[in-house]
């Protein structure tokens, strides 16, 4: 028994040319026909040509040819033909094998089934799986009770999370001093010390005092926490302070922090822009328990 | 007598197709298969989506406003429905061109599956949102924390999608493979247009500070949006 040697360079691209060739053939139609090995290539006596008859067209040399059909309407072709790459096709014995374009013949079935896409044993087993699970009775078990009462439960919760129960604001706005800064007018603003400002002309100006803050008719929940780097990044105004007055006194003092500077010249306070909207009166036991500051001119 | 009862048990049975569909989406899914109900299969996914997205929205609104609450438990069902009305023709005329045997009809259900998966799953995730929203701060965390939660619903929602095509269309051989990428690209198409389409209806949180507003003017996209507010979650800079 003598060993088969191994191919040659040569060799093995011929194979793949025909490889290709028969599979280009049967993508264009020429699926009856087998794609001839070498050996059945050398093996298969070479017929004399025979002339042309009339009608049929001629056959492609080396395949027998088959005999005339009654005309009839060519059955559907598929809109895909995709080839499976690794399916080794029966061999057609030679008897049956065509041309393309001689009288069509009954629908190739061996055809019709490689051109659907074939699915891989894990996916038919996967396919088959999902079958047996969609074949399974089906028994509710209250899901659909749960549903209805979280989507009762979530409508009472948006609305009980929407009432003004904290100082006015709902319970699910009341904690927003953490969001993004947008620098508007009359906003109020402080960092990690007491100190609080107010947005002004694009500027931040001091609100010296608390009664300063309580004149203006600001409340303590108006008031945004902001970091100090970007407190510090807005331009600095002029100072808010507040003028006090008693019932009891005609005097008036410019509050300034904790220190009360009186005011000697009402119209020289006037001539630095404060007005009697700025005064305020509080009782006299408070006035006076302000330290005294130098006098105002 | 009969009638009330009947009307008093129609929601349940509406959300008995939702429970099927969660419990055991194959057989459901094979119901749409061989044409059994598809109609009230569709009412029932359309009137549970429309509730459940409505009420994320609400929720997710609530930060800003009442009426921005309101405004988006309006806004939020129609993103996902016109979304889906954009992207349902696509879907069904390549599907119909490589051979796949399904009708509009059953596209229509397929697809309305994937929705109502997604709003189930913003619906269980709407407490967690719920009490962020109470307990913590920070606009910018607030916004990508919606976003992760819609992109854990839309891959849950597109996963039942293509699971579901999958399911229905394997009887039908020819141009399986096709209509596979197609779905691939369907389900991209999808995103897209959706993602687009939230960035036109905004706003759905509200910037704080700002006056409520129902539509905010086009300008800058959704991505854009989402890389600042990355920017400034973790420091780089701050969205003023």
């Amino acid at each position: 028994m003598t060993q088969k040697p191994p191919p040659t360079p040569e060799e093995l691209i011929l194979e793949m040319l025909r490889d290709v060739l028969a599979r280009q053939a049967r993508q264009m139609g020429l699926t009856a026909r087998a794609a001839p090995t070498e050996k059945a290539i050398s093996e298969t006596p070479v017929a004399p040509p025979e002339p042309p008859k009339s009608s049929a067209p001629t056959a492609v040399p080396g395949e027998a040819k088959l005999p005339p059909k009654p005309e009839a309407p060519r059955p559907a072709e598929p809109v895909f033909r995709s080839l499976p790459e690794d399916k080794p096709k029966a061999p057609v014995p030679p008897a049956t094998r065509r041309p393309p374009d001689l009288a069509p013949e009954p629908p190739d079935l061996a055809y019709a089934a490689e051109a659907e896409d074939r699915l891989t044993p894990m996916e038919l087993q996967s396919l088959e799986e999902l079958r047996e699970i969609a074949a399974r009775p089906f028994v509710p078990s209250g899901l659909a009770q749960t549903l209805r009462w979280m989507v009762l439960g979530l409508a009472a919760l948006i609305i009980v999370v929407n009432l003004p129960l904290f100082g006015g604001l709902a319970m699910v706005r009341a904690t927003s001093e953490q969001q993004p800064l947008v620098l508007y007018e009359g906003l109020l603003i402080k960092g990690s010390d007491a100190a609080v400002y107010v947005i002004e002309q694009g500027a931040k100006r001091l609100i010296s005092s608390e009664d300063a803050f309580l004149h203006r008719g600001y409340r303590w929940s108006q008031i945004r926490v902001i970091d100090d780097e970007t407190l510090r990044d807005i331009p600095a105004g002029p100072p808010i302070h507040v003028i006090l007055t008693c019932p009891d006194s005609a005097g008036r003092y410019l509050l300034e922090g904790d220190r009360k500077r009186f005011i000697t010249d009402w119209e020289a306070a006037q001539a630095l822009s404060y007005t009697e909207a700025d005064i305020r009166t509080v009782s006299c036991s408070r006035l006076r328990s302000f330290l005294d500051g130098p006098q105002v001119p | 007598m009969s009638a009330q009862s009947a009307t008093a048990s129609q929601p349940i049975e509406l959300l008995k197709e939702i429970e099927l569909l969660l419990r055991n989406r194959f057989r459901f899914f094979a119901e749409i298969r061989d044409g059994v109900g598809v109609p009230h299969k569709i009412q029932a996914m359309l009137i549970w989506s429309c509730l459940a997205l409505g009420l994320f929205g609400a929720i997710i609104g609530s930060k800003h406003s009442l009426w921005q609450a309101l405004a988006s438990a309006v806004k939020l069902p129609l993103l996902f429905l016109i979304t889906l009305l954009v992207c349902l023709p696509a879907l069904y005329f390549f599907f119909a061109m490589f051979e796949s045997s399904l009708n509009v009809t059953q596209h229509l259900a397929l697809s309305l599956s994937a929705v109502t998966m997604m709003s189930v799953v913003l619906l269980a995730l709407a407490p967690v949102m719920l009490f962020f929203m109470v307990t913590t701060t920070g606009y910018q965390f607030f916004k990508l924390l919606n976003v992760a939660m819609f992109a854990v619903a839309g891959v849950v929602g597109l996963f039942q999608l293509t699971q579901g095509m999958w399911m229905l269309s394997a009887n039908d051989r020819r141009g399986l493979r096709m209509r596979r990428n197609i779905l691939r690209l369907w389900v991209l198409l999808f995103a897209f247009v959706g993602s687009q389409l939230a960035w036109t209806l905004r706003p759905f949180f509200g910037a704080p500070d700002t006056p409520f507003e129902l539509f905010r003017g086009l300008g800058g996209n959704f991505y854009t949006n989402i890389f600042a507010s990355l920017g400034e979650v973790f420091g780089f800079f701050i969205v003023r």
